[in-house]
Parts: structure tokens; sequence; C-alpha cells
């Protein structure tokens, strides 16, 4: 038996997990703004993967799982905005527009004060991890997202020269 | 910002990324050519990506324990729950402080038990496979099992019976031989390791505790060697996944009974130490390249290496990091992902079992630089990765080493080795002690610190680039010895240097940050540009994520352009050392002066953690422009990140030069004091072979340059390369002798061969020379190797009237030798070395050698007085 002929099921679920869930659980936790939180997504994502006809997503499994975790977290965070909004209304102001990662944005400055990329609009820091930490292709990143190609570029540059003006600084 | 400046930018952005169609790439690359602003902000997006992509790598998180465990379990479940998977056994020799101590020998026979692992496991596996044994399995484990104990109580007399047994059992395998060699070698060893102490070699193997260890089951033979994997799958509850170990996965199919009949060595453990396939044959001939995978015999090598490079796969694959970092080394850095239960178990123990391995391989390529017989390598092999490649505190690296023992004058009268002009050793040592801490026994080269300081040698007269000079005094460690010092200096220049076309290549990668790293660097480089003028050209290479060109070739009187580039330099992102060095070659090569000094000079802390694996391919690099006379300079800087090993290789192997710079001084010493002479090869591939008169000198020990070794046959081929000699280098090597009258228990007699008459001495054994110094060398722009000898006799003098030059390599030799801790130091104190030192240096311009006496007083209240 050897890696060039078709590797069981289980081998094969096993190979996708190990090659996937760091950069998952980076991109979900940056989304939710904890790992703990993460875990939860991404175990259900790769649950549901398990369940999939391999054939039917062996091709594109790394965007499948994308926007599987995607979708769950985004369910989740629109769900817990919904209620924080109802619990905390007029204590805070909450959101500028209805996505629910302003919010998420805050907690994640607070936990990650040494970041390059803290206090980066949400969006940039989206696609600057879809980017070089997943290796997302900028088309993959559009279908995920729902952005435009020339969007995703855009804000991938822009958000890369507020680091390169944040690297200047650090010397 | 206008559109189309808008429309550049993104575009600068999506080219790093290779977002461009190609038709937009190349208009792209076109504006690039002419655009200097464009190619210093496509340098910053990819720095920009470089940091980024580090800092996501630091900052790695795992699914969460009950989450993974819920994932694998649906995993598991989709199909029949398959076989499980292996990893090979692992026998390993615990380390301690005592290790440095041990005999070479003694690890031989580790290694020999290792292998005897290795050995062993097939015929288990055969025998298991049909349900029975074809051979005595359980015998040959029993074997391994006493023989480990035999040498674990130093009963070697058992030991070679045993391994005499194996060889009956196996007559035609590798093995036996090389476990008879191991036992003979100890026996002859204890004769030579009189003087130091032996301590019991703690054999082990590594039993790894399964948290649900069944209690009846047969757990007769010690030391239990059931896999780590295996442990896992029991603690865990169901099959350990797969993809833990691909490299491992045609392993299943084994049938495994758990909790039945274990013995000694599990069938499966070691199918992938013994089965080197094609996907391996890729990462073993990468790692250990340094040999060319078709020198090696059929027998013994190929399992020994194959079991090495899939373990090294396997511990890569298991914690999915890649091969770079496996073979680099990051993994000596604590696992900062800790897993619940075993899992935590065995994450720790794999990482530090990847040390070990590590630690052997940077033994065979750095202790083996010519020996070409497989035994020989891998006994020494074996010797620098048992001994002290494994636990190593701490981030930086370095490669084991073992001191030069005493060689009886009868046996091998010819010592040869290579010149190494290297210093970084006591640079790196200095640093550390002014730190506050005493280095690693293996960071201490002797050779280098006595290769540190200036001596005051007479420039050569004739017509050889170098003048040898050579004194023999009273040892200071020990009164019945000699101390016979070489000091060799290689001609000053006396008119201008010739042009220089200089390609620094500039490590900007976020471990350069910090004061005594990045910004040590460009200051160093400013004091240099200083030194230009018009006829020399400089270039300046950064490489992080991405390499890129921040200076291209200039002229050596733009100096504002210079120092422009280098104050725009900012550390950031992660390294690809690799892209970066050929980008160095290439724009050195297309500036190329003829006759001139062409050099490549990387100025990194070794870390090169991202991208093309490794040491093998940039030294194989660095190799190849030394042919075509473009030379290497390795420059180290900082401390806790710093590969040693990794540097000291891409010097010595491709003729470059290495130096650590840990401070504005030394970078003033390397950069501009020095300048001459690290830029102007004088000669190349220096070799010295002494031959030691067996009429007067019984022993002899050569003083450090464990690492330069040569096979006495290599000193006149021209084939084998050794070290190169800038202007005004000097290179010092002590030997000391035991005189022939000595009566010394510790000297090893002249062997009672029985089908040999001892050899008789010739007429000029009886005129008193005490050895001949031989010298090889080629000039820089040729083939071939220009030798020349001088006999020399012993003047008979006292340390006392010793010179001052002498004095100071002997304080600086035996200052090595107690921070080593080395067999060989003999009575000596740092009080004594510290005195040796003060003698030394009075009238010392340039203060060096009062900062050596003040470094041994620190040394010696560090070890806590004397």
């Amino acid at each position: 038996m050897n890696d060039a002929e078709r590797l069981s099921d289980e081998a094969w679920l096993s190979r996708v997990f190990e090659t996937h869930q760091r950069a998952l659980m980076g991109y979900v936790s940056q989304l939710m703004g904890s790992a703990e939180r993460a875990s939860d997504v991404v175990q259900d994502a790769f649950v549901r993967l398990c369940r999939q006809p391999r054939e039917k997503v062996e091709d594109r499994v790394k965007p499948w799982l994308y926007a599987v975790c995607r979708n769950r977290a985004m369910d989740i965070l629109k769900k817990e905005n919904r209620m924080r909004t109802m619990a905390e209304a007029g204590s805070e102001q909450i959101g500028r527009d209805s996505d629910p990662r302003f919010v998420i944005q805050e907690r994640d400055t607070v936990q990650h004060a040494n970041s390059l990329m803290q206090r980066l609009p949400a969006r940039q820091q989206e696609v600057i991890r879809l980017k070089i930490e997943s290796g997302l292709t900028y088309r993959e990143i559009s279908d995920l997202t729902g952005l435009s190609v020339s969007n995703v570029g855009y804000l991938l540059h822009t958000g890369l020269k507020a680091i390169r003006n944040r690297l200047a600084t650090i010397e | 910002m206008s559109q189309e400046q808008k429309n550049i930018d993104t575009r600068v952005t999506a080219y790093a990324f290779g977002e461009l169609s190609p038709k937009e790439a190349s208009l792209f690359e076109q504006e690039l050519r002419q655009s200097a602003r464009l190619r210093a902000e496509l340098a910053e997006v990819r720095d920009a990506i470089g940091a980024l992509a580090s800092e996501f790598q630091t900052d790695v998180q795992e699914v969460a324990a009950p989450q993974r465990a819920a994932i694998e379990h649906a995993i598991s479940t989709v199909t029949p729950p398959p076989v499980t998977a292996s990893v090979p056994p692992v026998v390993r020799a615990s380390v301690g402080e005592s290790a440095y101590r041990r005999s070479m020998t003694v690890a031989v026979l580790v290694a020999c038990a290792l292998i005897v692992v290795a050995l062993v496991v097939p015929e288990l596996r055969d025998g298991g496979g049909n349900g029975v044994a074809q051979t005595n399995p359980g015998e040959l484990s029993q074997l391994l099992t006493a023989f480990n104990e035999a040498v674990e109580n130093d009963r070697l007399d058992e030991a070679e019976a045993i391994a005499l047994r194996v060889q009956e059992l196996k007559p035609n395998d590798p093995i036996a031989r090389t476990l008879l060699l191991g036992s003979q070698r100890r026996s002859a060893g204890d004769a030579i390791d009189n003087e130091r102490e032996l301590t019991p070699t703690e054999l082990e193997t590594e039993d790894v505790v399964a948290e649900q260890s069944n209690p009846e089951e047969p757990n007769t033979e010690e030391p239990d060697q059931r896999s780590e994997a295996e442990s896992e799958a029991a603690s865990i509850g169901h099959p350990a996944p797969p993809s833990r170990s691909q490299g491992t996965e045609q392993t299943q199919g084994t049938e495994q009974t758990q909790g039945t009949g274990q013995t000694a060595t599990n069938p499966d453990n070691s199918v992938d130490a013994l089965e080197p396939r094609a996907g391996d044959s890729e990462i073993g001939s990468a790692d250990f390249g340094a040999f060319d995978s078709s020198e090696l015999p059929d027998d013994g090598m190929d399992l020994g290496m194959g079991g090495h490079s899939n373990r090294i796969e396997a511990i890569a694959d298991a914690d999915s990091m890649g091969m770079g970092m496996g073979i680099m080394g990051q993994m000596d850095t604590p696992n900062t992902i800790s897993r619940p239960g075993s899992r935590g178990v065995v994450e720790r123990r794999r990482s530090r079992r990847s040390s070990e391995m590590e630690g052997m391989m940077g033994g065979m390529m750095g202790g083996m630089l010519d020996a070409e017989e497989a035994d020989d390598m891998m006994e020494m092999g074996m010797i620098f990765g048992m001994e002290d490649g494994v636990d190593f505190p701490g981030g930086d690296q370095y490669a084991p080493i073992v001191d030069n023992p005493f060689q009886a004058v009868t046996r091998s009268p010819l010592s040869t080795f290579s010149v190494d002009v290297d210093t970084a050793s006591y640079a790196k040592v200095r640093s550390l002690i002014n730190q506050q801490s005493l280095p690693h026994p293996n960071a201490v080269r002797i050779e280098e610190f006595v290769n540190y300081f200036d001596y005051d040698y007479p420039d050569p007269t004739d017509k050889h680039p170098f003048s040898a000079s050579i004194d023999i005094v009273q040892c200071p460690w020990n009164s019945a010895h000699r101390l016979a010092r070489i000091g060799i200096q290689g001609k000053r220049l006396e008119r201008e240097r010739p042009a220089s076309n200089l390609v620094f290549l500039l490590d900007v990668s976020g471990s350069m940050r910090g004061p005594n790293k990045l910004s040590l660097v460009i200051e160093g480089m400013k004091m240099l540009t200083d030194q230009l003028t018009e006829d020399d050209r400089v270039a300046i290479v950064v490489y992080a994520g991405a390499a890129g060109l921040v200076l291209d070739s200039t002229s050596g009187d733009q100096k504002r352009e210079i120092t422009d580039a280098l104050d725009r330099l900012r550390a950031g992102g992660s390294t690809n050392g690799a892209q970066g060095i050929q980008l160095a070659y290439q724009v050195a090569r297309d500036h190329f002066v003829a006759g001139g000094t062409n050099r490549v000079i990387l100025c990194s802390d070794g870390d090169f953690n991202v991208g093309v694996t490794g040491t093998n391919e940039l030294v194989q690099l660095a190799k190849e422009q030394a042919k075509s006379n473009i030379f290497l300079t390795v420059l180290g800087f900082g401390t806790g990140n710093h590969n040693d090993q990794m540097m000291e290789q891409i010097s010595n192997q491709a003729n470059g030069n290495y130096a650590f710079v840990d401070g504005l001084t030394e970078a003033r010493k390397v950069l501009v004091e020095e300048l001459s002479g690290t830029l102007v090869t004088i000669a190349k591939d220096v070799k010295i072979q002494v031959e030691f008169n067996p009429g007067r000198v019984a022993d002899y020990r050569l003083i450090g340059y464990e690492n330069r070794l040569m096979a006495a046959e290599d000193f006149q081929n021209d084939k084998k390369d050794a070290g190169e000699m800038g202007a005004g280098h000097r290179v010092t090597a002590l030997y000391e002798l035991v005189p022939q009258s000595a009566e010394l228990v510790d000297v090893l007699k002249t062997e009672n061969l029985r089908y040999q008459e001892p050899a008789r001495l010739s007429m000029l054994a009886a005129m008193g020379e005490l050895f001949t110094l031989k010298m090889r060398y080629k000039k820089p722009a040729e083939d071939v190797g220009v030798e020349w000898d001088i006999p020399v006799e012993d003047s008979g003098k006292s340390f006392r009237n010793a010179d001052r030059d002498l004095k100071l390599a002997a304080a600086a030799a035996g200052f090595g030798m107690l921070l080593r801790d080395s067999p060989y130091k003999g009575d000596l104190t740092m009080s004594q070395v510290a005195e040796m030192a003060s003698e030394a240096a009075l009238g010392d311009d340039f203060g060096y050698r009062e900062e050596l006496v003040e470094l041994i007083k620190k040394a010696n209240r560090l070890r806590g007085g004397n």
C-alpha cells in the first residue's frame, strides 16, 4: 500500500483533518474570538464531512470545509448578537451594520494585544487569514465570502498596506 | 491616491500572491524592472506576508481535545476500524550531565543496541505473519535485552559473547559485526579512557506508559517496547488516527492483538524502520546528502539510515510540521500545544526523540567529513547522535563534539586535519558567559577559542602563501607531557586589496528582531561600507517570507544609497533561506569581478524556519558556487535561536568562513579589522598532516579540530576539500604529546600482534626529530595541491619560558577544555588558566586578551568558585 494508491475513507478523512484543522482553527477562532468555540464549529464541520459521500466532496474538500465552518460560525454569531443586542440594548452601542463580527473584533483585540492584525477591519482580517494562513485563492475567497474577486484583492492590499506601516514602526 | 495608483498597488499584492494571470504578471515584471519604488514596495508586501505567516504559525490553535475525540470517533466509524498504524520503536540512551564524560566506545554499544532492535524486528514480523517463528525471535530479543544489560553494567566480555551469539544466529547480518566491533572497541578503549571516569551507560529503551495498560498483560521482558502509537490507541480507546503517521500506512494489514503475548519488540513497530520506501528516499537523500547514497555499501547502512529518515518523517508528519522544521530542529522548542492525557506524553516524547534524531544527523553530517566506510560512518554518526544530541536545553543547537583521544604513534603515526580559521565559538561563549550562563559543552570548539586571538607569527618569506612556526614546551596541565604549537600565518596584503563584489544576504525574518541581531548587522555593514571604494560593489538581498533584492549591486562609493537601503531594513516575516541564497548568488554572478573577491555574506541567526528544507540544499548550493569562485561568509547573530550546527556546515563544506557576531566590537573586528582577511582568499583546501616519530613520541592528542579531522590518505587527495585561508589569517593547532620515555598508565602500549612483527624504526627516528609537519594547499585559482614539510625537534623549554603567544594559546585551549569538562584536562583549574592568560595579556593592544582573563574569571564564578 502506498500513497499513490487510493486511501481508505478513514485514512483520507484523517488526512484531511490533519491537513486542514490548524488553519481552520485559526480562521474560525478569529471569526468567533475563541478557540474553544471554534473547536465546536470545526468539530461540526468534520462530523458533517464524515457523513458526506466522499466522491461528492473529495475534489473540493477545502472550500467545502471553509464554507461549512463559516456559515456555522456566522449563524452562531448572529444568534448571539441578537440576544446580546436585546439584553444589553441601551448600555452599549452595537453594530454599525448587521455584521456580527464588529462585536467580535473588540474581543479579539483584547485577546491578541500584540497581533499585527489588531484593529484591522474584520473583513480585512478575514481575507488576510484566508489568503496567508489557509492559502485559498482570490477566487475561492470570493466564493466563500461573497465578495467580488477584485474586492478581495483590494481588501488584501489595503490590509497588507496597514501591516506594512505597522512593521515600519515596530523596529 | 489616484485610481491608477491604486490599480498598480493592488497588483503588487496580487503579484506577491501569484494571483496575476501570466500575461498580467509578465507586464508587471517589466514595470518592476524599471521601477525601484515598485521593487521596494513588493519587498515590503512580501515582508508583511512573511510577518503575518510567522505570526499565524506562532499562534497555532488545534481543535480542543473533546471535539478532537468526537471527530476521530466520527472518522473511525465511517468504515470498519482498520489496523493500528504504528510508530517505530525507540531505544534511547538517557543522557544526563555525565554524558559528556562518557566514553565514545560505550556510545558505540548503545548504537549497536539500537540497530539490534531494528534487526531483530523483521524476524519477529516474519514469524508473526506465518504464525510460526522461522528463526527464534524470542532468543534474539532476549539477546538484545541481555546485551543492553551487559552494556549497562559494564560487563563487556558478556556483551561480546552476546554479540558472537547474534552472529551465530544471523551469520550474514551486519548487525553482528557492528555489535562485535562495538564490544571489542570498548575493551580497547578502556586503556585510552583510563583517565576519565566511566559512568555506567544508562541504556534504556523508552517505555511508554499506557494509561490503561492491562495489569495481566505478560510483561516479562524489560524494557517494554510497545509503540507509542499503540499505547496511545489503548488509552484513547480506538485506533490511532492514521494520519498521525502518514509515512507508516503500509503497516496496516498486520494484525495486532492487544494484550496477548507482548514480546520485547512489536512486529509492527519497526516495519518502517526497516523498509525504506520510495516516498522516503527523497527525504533520506536530502538529509544525508552529504554522502552520496551510492557510496553506501549494501549492508547495514541502508538499514540504519533508512530507519532514521523514516522516523524523522514520521515525526514531522505526526506533528504536521514542514519537513524543514522537523529537520532543522524547531521541535526542540517545547511544544506549546498541550493535549490531554497520554497524548501529551506522546507529544513530549516525540519531540525529544526528534531532537535525538537531529543530533544523529548533525553528527553524521558535521562530524563525518571524509570517512567513507560504512562502519565508521555508522559508529561515528551514532556516537554523535547518542552521545549528546539528546535533551538539549534551550533553543540553540550544536553538533556534538567528542574530544580527540590520545593516539598511539605506533598505531597511527599520522594526524591529518583541515585548517579552520573560524572563531565563532569563542564569541558565542563569551556572549553566553556575559549573560551569566555557562555554555553547553558542545558550544565550545577549542580550535575556535585558540584561533580567536591574534598571535605574532612571522610573515611568510618564501614562495608559500603562509608560514609555519612551531614551538614545543612543557604541557601546563600535565607536566610529564609536552605541548606542541603549530602556528600558521597567512600572508598579509601588502598593497591594495583586489576589488570586491559583495552580496549581503540578510535574514530579516521576525527572529532577527532585537538589538543584537538585525540592528547589529546594519551597524556592522555601515562600518564596512565606510571601507569600500568605487571599485567595490555591494548588493543587499533580504530573505523572509520571500526573498527580495533590496539593493542591486551598487558601486562602493555610492555610500548614501547603500546606507539608505540599510536604513530601510526591518525585521519581520519568516525565513526562506534557500530562495534568498539563490538570489544572492545570482546577483554575485551577474556582477562577477574577475581576479577580485566575489563573496556572498550571509547574516542570520540561522533560523531558517520556512519553506524549502534545509541544510543540505543550502550546503550543496554553496559548495557548487565555491567551484565558480564565489565564496560564502556566514555571520551568526543573536542567541537563543541560533543554529550553530547548520551555520558551521554551510561554511565548512562550502569553503566559506564563519564568525559569530555578538556585539558592535565583534562586528567591527569581523567586518572591518579583518575585512581583508575575510575577503581575500590566499590558499584553499589547506590541510595539515603531522607525522610523529615513534622513537620520540609515544602518544599524541590533537586539541580541538574534532570536526575537521581527515583520513590520512585524503591529505594528498586534491579532490578532498579542506578549509580556506584568507589574507592575514592565522591558524594555530596544539598537540599534547606523551614523550616515548614516559611511563604512564594511560599510555596505550603497542598491540601484541600475532601475525606482524613490530615495525622497525627508520634511521631518521633516532635523530631526535619529534615530528614532521606537512602542509598542503591549493592556490585560490588552481586545482593542484602544493606541499611542503618541516621537521621539528624539541628544544626542551619549560612552560614558564614559553612566549606570550604560546601561553595565550594554551590558556585559550585550557579554558575550552575546562568549559567542555574535557577528560584530558588533567589537574588544570580555572585560576591556573586565568594566570596563564594574564601573563599572555601583557602589552595587549586591542584588549582581546584582557577580555579573556575577565571571561575566565566570570566563568569561574559561574561555576561556583574553584
